[in-house]
């Protein structure tokens, strides 16, 4: 079945082509920061040594709460944020919101209290924005901004990734509409018959399989870029006479009615421990509007419940601590929109059924790298021999090998400087360093498979060195982390030394399929 | 039963077809030059019937969470049982 003509094919596969590859590179580093950062939680606690305490919100805090709530500006107990980070330290953030030279900003206190003892190791004061950034989370943020902006600023960086959504949506839409047998080729494994239509049949048969998630990461993906930058500013301006704050507070959904008259906050530790009853989950988040007044809102957030797909709010009276409900994630009522957006999130992440999706997720973004990968080489096969084109075989496999290189050496630079306190630096001077290594290496090897050779032999070495980077500047070892909970860190650990020796194993030591496959003569290219 | 056991079951279910698929795709016998086998006209329809039955069940009994990891995981898994080269003698 063919969905096009010849004419609108060949115009179709320009498209494709064309998009694939001035693209295809910065879509690839992309989709891969994306596939790691599915495991951002994980990253976040082993890259942090592990959790000094997994209780978090799930502990009497109220005391320490109105302690804090006592000593700071009373103006900062219009919005009160209690969070845990992956470290296991707990972060209190009271604040009021300031237009300043036309942008809402957010000014307050921070506090960041030890897990057990409660005590305060961190306060700071003024816009949230200048606050240092926290230095034992810095190689998990590195690389979702990565992800997320490409490190540019705001709002460029969301504009690019969210181009490069649009870019892969518009793949995925000109790959169907260009391979006419897609169902009947679905079990076609490449041939041999010639390198160029084994380098197609790799493009095809994997954007195939993955194709209904090729759809679901890009759309929410550019949802993600867009909404942010473009969709809430064209919101305002169009139905809210460019009052931003209105329409912040429509979407979050504050009761126009106000109460001003000081009343006492009803006991925290009790609201949690009713919202955990009702839902059945521990908290991951503690917001209080107006604290100390009559209109005093609570809201918990709880993350997915056993055979959900996404978390709820729960809204509690702040005098009375009254359970109000669910609260939706955007307005007051229940709505399809909100249905909606409460479904981006968890299809984008894939956080919805713990670490099988999130396994699940990390397997479709791999596989999401090796078809812009392979459409790549496609791209260069055809084009063999053209002068114009020699540059993009190693170029290739610099971004491909050089991403990770780049990455890994960003751990090597966090682990080093994090008992330093120099771990933000550092990690972006590591992946800076890994990047320059790696386009000299590409300048410098001679030929595509030698340098795609000195690659893995970097990779090989570099991942397993991240552990033992770790273990050596830590303070706990395996026997200590496991007795802690701290599991997922030593489950890092392992799967670092078992990636390092696979693509050891696999550049090295594995027979090459081309020499396999040589003497299977199959039909020739369509 | 958990979202878990109910993914577990789908995939199985799911991956088996897949295999069974992979071996009587006449097609891929073709390109190795293997004549396909000689089956009954229902056992191709059937199978994919088998493929894509625990969507539907997954999505009749509400399990959201299975149904997408399994949508997920057969997408990966059929992608690399069909990338397997096959062999002369398969």
């Amino acid at each position: 079945m063919s969905f096009v003509n010849k004419d609108a094919s060949k115009r179709l596969l320009a498209v494709h082509g064309w998009s694939g590859t001035v693209l295809g590179l910065f879509l690839y580093v992309v989709v891969l920061t994306g596939a790691i950062a599915v495991f951002r939680h994980e990253i976040g606690e082993w890259s942090a040594g592990g959790a000094k305490s997994h209780v978090a919100l799930d502990q009497p805090l109220n005391a320490r709460l109105a302690e804090i709530a006592n000593q700071i500006d009373p103006e900062y107990l219009k919005s009160a944020f209690v969070f845990s980070r992956d470290s296991g330290e707990i972060v209190t953030l009271f604040s009021t919101t300031e237009r300043v030279d036309g942008e809402l900003r957010q000014r307050g206190v921070r506090t960041v209290l030890d897990p057990v003892t409660l005590e305060e190791v961190q306060r700071d004061e003024g816009y949230f924005g200048d606050f240092a950034p926290d230095q034992k989370s810095a190689l998990e943020r590195f690389i979702v901004r990565l992800h997320v902006s490409l490190h540019a600023p705001r709002p460029w960086g969301l504009w690019a990734t969210g181009i490069l959504g649009f870019v892969m949506l518009s793949a995925a839409i000109s790959g169907i509409l260009l391979h006419k047998n897609m169902i009947r080729d679905l079990f076609v494994a490449p041939r041999w018959s010639s390198l160029l239509l084994n380098r197609r049949d790799r493009h095809i048969l994997a954007g195939s399989w993955s194709l209904p998630f090729s759809f679901i990461l890009a759309f929410t993906g550019t949802f993600f870029s867009f909404a942010g930058a473009i969709g809430l500013p064209i919101v305002a301006i169009v139905a809210f006479g460019g009052d931003q704050e209105k329409l912040i507070r429509e979407i979050q959904g504050v009761p126009a009615t106000q109460d001003s008259t000081p009343a006492a906050l009803t006991n925290i530790d009790t609201v949690v421990a009713q919202s955990t009853q009702i839902v059945g989950s521990k908290p991951t988040a503690i917001s209080v509007r107006n604290w100390g007044r009559a209109d005093a809102l609570i809201t918990l957030r709880h993350p997915a419940a056993q055979g959900s797909l996404n978390g709820s709010l729960h809204r509690f009276a702040g005098p009375s601590g009254d359970y109000l409900g669910l609260k939706p994630n955007i307005g007051t009522q229940p709505s399809a929109g909100n249905t909606a957006v409460g479904l981006i999130g968890p299809l984008h992440f894939g956080t919805f059924g713990g670490l099988l999706s999130k396994i699940v997720w990390f397997s479709l973004g791999l596989a999401t790298c090796y078809i812009t990968l392979t459409g790549l080489q496609l791209w260069v096969q055809r084009r063999a021999g053209e002068a114009a084109w020699a540059w993009l075989p190693k170029t290739v496999t610099t971004v491909g090998y050089g991403t990770g290189v780049a990455l890994a050496s960003a751990g090597m630079g966090f682990f080093t400087a994090l008992p330093f306190g120099r771990a933000v630096d550092a990690t972006a001077f590591g992946f800076l360093a890994g990047a320059a290594v790696s386009i000299l290496l590409g300048a410098v090897v001679s030929t595509n498979e030698r340098l795609e050779k000195v690659f893995a032999g970097l990779l090989a070495i570099l991942l397993p060195l991240l552990p033992a980077t770790r273990m050596a500047l830590a303070e706990d070892g395996w026997g200590t982390l496991l007795a802690t909970g701290n599991a997922a860190v030593v489950s890092f650990d392992i799967v670092m030394m078992f990636a390092g020796a696979f693509i050891a194993y696999w550049a090295f030591w594995h027979k090459d399929a081309a020499a396999d496959h040589a003497v299977v003569v199959g039909t020739p290219a369509e | 039963m958990t979202s878990l056991l109910w993914f577990a079951i789908a995939s199985l279910m799911s991956i088996g077809a897949c295999l069974a698929l992979r071996f009587v795709d006449p097609k891929r016998r073709r390109l190795v030059k293997q004549k396909p086998p000689e089956l009954p006209g229902f056992v191709r329809p059937g199978l994919w019937s088998m493929f894509f039955l625990p969507a539907i069940a997954l999505l009749f009994a509400s399990q959201y969470v299975a149904f997408l990891a399994w949508l997920g995981a057969i997408s990966v898994l059929g992608w690399l049982i069909a990338l397997q080269p096959p062999k002369q003698a398969e």
